[in-house]
């Protein structure tokens, strides 16, 4: 579906995607407001998690911090089940530079999880770049909605 | 597949042979032939083989072979996925002790995956997996004990915000960095007052061993206590175990011939110098103790007489007496009764009104520690006020 997707070793396996925006970007939820954490521990099948980033930065933020728990919390010891962390940037700035930024973010997310006790090689760690938009904007727009990590499960 | 067919066939050999003796008593001990087979097959993604011997293996009482059906299920191995099915597994492998599996029912249970939601339950269970050294479990257990854990803070709770319980268990999962992070946070969080009565919120016994599950107390310390409950004739036990720890559980191992016991779990204040206790737990329609009783006094034939009866008389009253064979220490002089907790001055000013002559005795509170929480020691002088 993308061209250019890569591996890149570091324990879990790390997928940039294509820097083409993608068919099926449309389908994106409405952005959850990021100081509100849901209280019920998502089910893996139906929900992901969002961990949502300041502009321009790749780090997760305290207020977060109780989302990358919640995650965490659903994950059984010795599941082989895989945990998908996919980041996302805005439209702001220069699109390689995002694609950049967004892996960023996806990782210190699966860092997080690692210090969490995840085994790093569940994890399944992605930057979206600009591709696959949230919330679809023109370029250079500031979205929070954009500025997201996704955990989802598999 | 001959291979895992001659495998099989190899273990069912070994197992009418009864070459393979299952060791079902302790949830940690494998059945020997059959996990390492079940895995070989499973590495071989031969599911369908390996749930077979793990089949086997679990109803031997082999709980790793519980836990591996258990993740088969959950994952869909082999099988439609089946989270019911998982957690009832989880569970199976869980109540013989296994830790992973303790864990994973108190995910399940936490999240509402395969079964319905229940915060406490979960709480019990990650405590369980805690206790037996689970990083995640003590993770988990101290996120919910924190009292601003989503969970607890909308509405929803589990009703046992603990934040110093919550520092005690996240410093035992220090190996987690988020842990490490975590304690930082609370470094604020501090109380002083003594807690309410911890409630036991689970518990279990087996031979030698009870283990509790407790919340809602905030206290610095807790401690479980086991006795045996004393025959009539000798009317005091000493304790069989007392486990002190900042968490919110424990495991208390013990030996004692009769396996009648009593135990309770208390929570103890800052200084140590009070407590409250949960009631006493044991065999239904067993007497509990109004308290315990130590009579010291001088090694004189006089003395010896009026401890007898004094202790007849207590013993009578309900108390749990152990007469003196103790010497009073020389310091002592008229009748005194100490105590080392706060919580224990009721006890004996109560005990105090029954003595033949209560106008001259003292009260005193004891070093910390001299006595154990509901126990005082009734000291007679050698000076012989009150036998004359």
């Amino acid at each position: 579906m993308t061209q250019g997707l890569k591996f890149i070793a570091m324990g879990a396996s790390i997928v940039l995607a294509g820097l083409a925006p993608t068919a099926g970007a449309a389908q994106s939820s409405a952005a959850q407001p990021s100081d509100q954490v849901s209280d019920q521990v998502a089910e893996p099948e139906s929900n992901s998690l969002k961990v949502y980033f300041t502009s321009g930065s790749s780090r997760v933020q305290a207020d977060q911090a109780a989302t990358l728990d919640l995650a965490a919390r659903t994950f059984r010891d010795g599941n082989p089940l895989v945990m998908v962390v996919s980041g996302g940037a805005d439209t702001v700035g220069d699109p390689l530079e995002n694609l950049d930024l967004s892996l960023r973010r996806a990782s210190s997310v699966a860092d997080g999880l690692v210090a969490r006790g995840i085994p790093v090689t569940r994890l399944q760690v992605l930057g979206r770049g600009n591709s696959e938009l949230r919330i679809p904007t023109e370029p250079g727009v500031p979205e929070e909605g954009n500025r997201v990590v996704e955990i989802s499960w598999r | 597949m001959m291979r895992y067919i001659a495998l099989a066939l190899l273990l069912l050999a070994q197992l009418a042979n009864g070459a393979a003796p299952a060791r079902a008593q302790d949830g940690a001990a494998p059945v020997e032939a059959g996990p390492d087979a079940a895995q070989q097959l499973f590495d071989q993604k031969d599911y369908a083989g390996a749930a077979r011997l793990w089949q086997i293996a679990a109803a031997r009482g082999s709980s790793q072979a519980k836990l591996a059906l258990g993740l088969m299920a959950d994952q869909g191995l082999g099988q439609p996925r089946d989270h019911a099915r998982a957690f009832q597994w989880y569970l199976d492998a869980g109540s013989d002790g296994l830790a992973e599996a303790q864990f994973n029912v108190g995910v399940m249970l936490d999240s509402g995956i395969g079964v319905s939601r229940d915060s406490r339950a979960a709480l019990v269970w990650y405590t369980r997996a805690a206790l037996r050294g689970h990083a995640r479990a003590q993770y988990n257990t101290a996120l919910m004990l924190a009292a601003d854990d989503p969970a607890n803070g909308s509405g929803k709770t589990t009703g046992s915000a603990d934040p110093k319980a919550a520092r005690y268990w996240f410093s035992r999962a220090a190996t987690l960095p988020a842990s490490q992070a975590q304690l930082a946070r609370l470094d604020g969080a501090t109380a002083t007052v003594v807690g309410d009565r911890p409630d036991v919120i689970f518990q279990a016994q087996s031979a030698g061993r009870i283990e509790l599950v407790w919340s809602g107390a905030g206290a610095a310390r807790y401690g479980v206590e086991v006795v045996a409950i004393p025959d009539a004739a000798q009317g005091y036990a000493e304790p069989l175990a007392l486990v002190v720890t900042p968490g919110t559980g424990a495991i208390a191992d013990y030996t004692a011939p009769d396996p009648q016991v009593l135990w309770r779990v208390l929570a103890f204040d800052d200084s140590g110098t009070d407590y409250t206790a949960a009631p006493w737990q044991g065999r239904a329609g067993t007497t509990l103790p109004r308290g315990r009783v130590r009579i010291a006094a001088p090694p004189i034939p006089e003395a010896a007489a009026f401890v007898g009866l004094l202790a007849e008389d207590l013993r009578r009253a309900g108390y749990w007496v152990r007469p003196g064979t103790v010497s009073a220490s020389g310091s002592v002089t008229g009748t005194e009764i100490g105590y080392s907790y706060a919580a224990d001055k009721a006890l004996a000013a109560r005990v105090a009104s029954t003595l033949p002559s209560s106008a001259g005795i003292r009260l005193r509170q004891l070093e910390n520690g001299s006595t154990l929480p509901g126990e005082i020691i009734v000291a007679l002088s050698s000076g012989g006020d009150e036998t004359q």
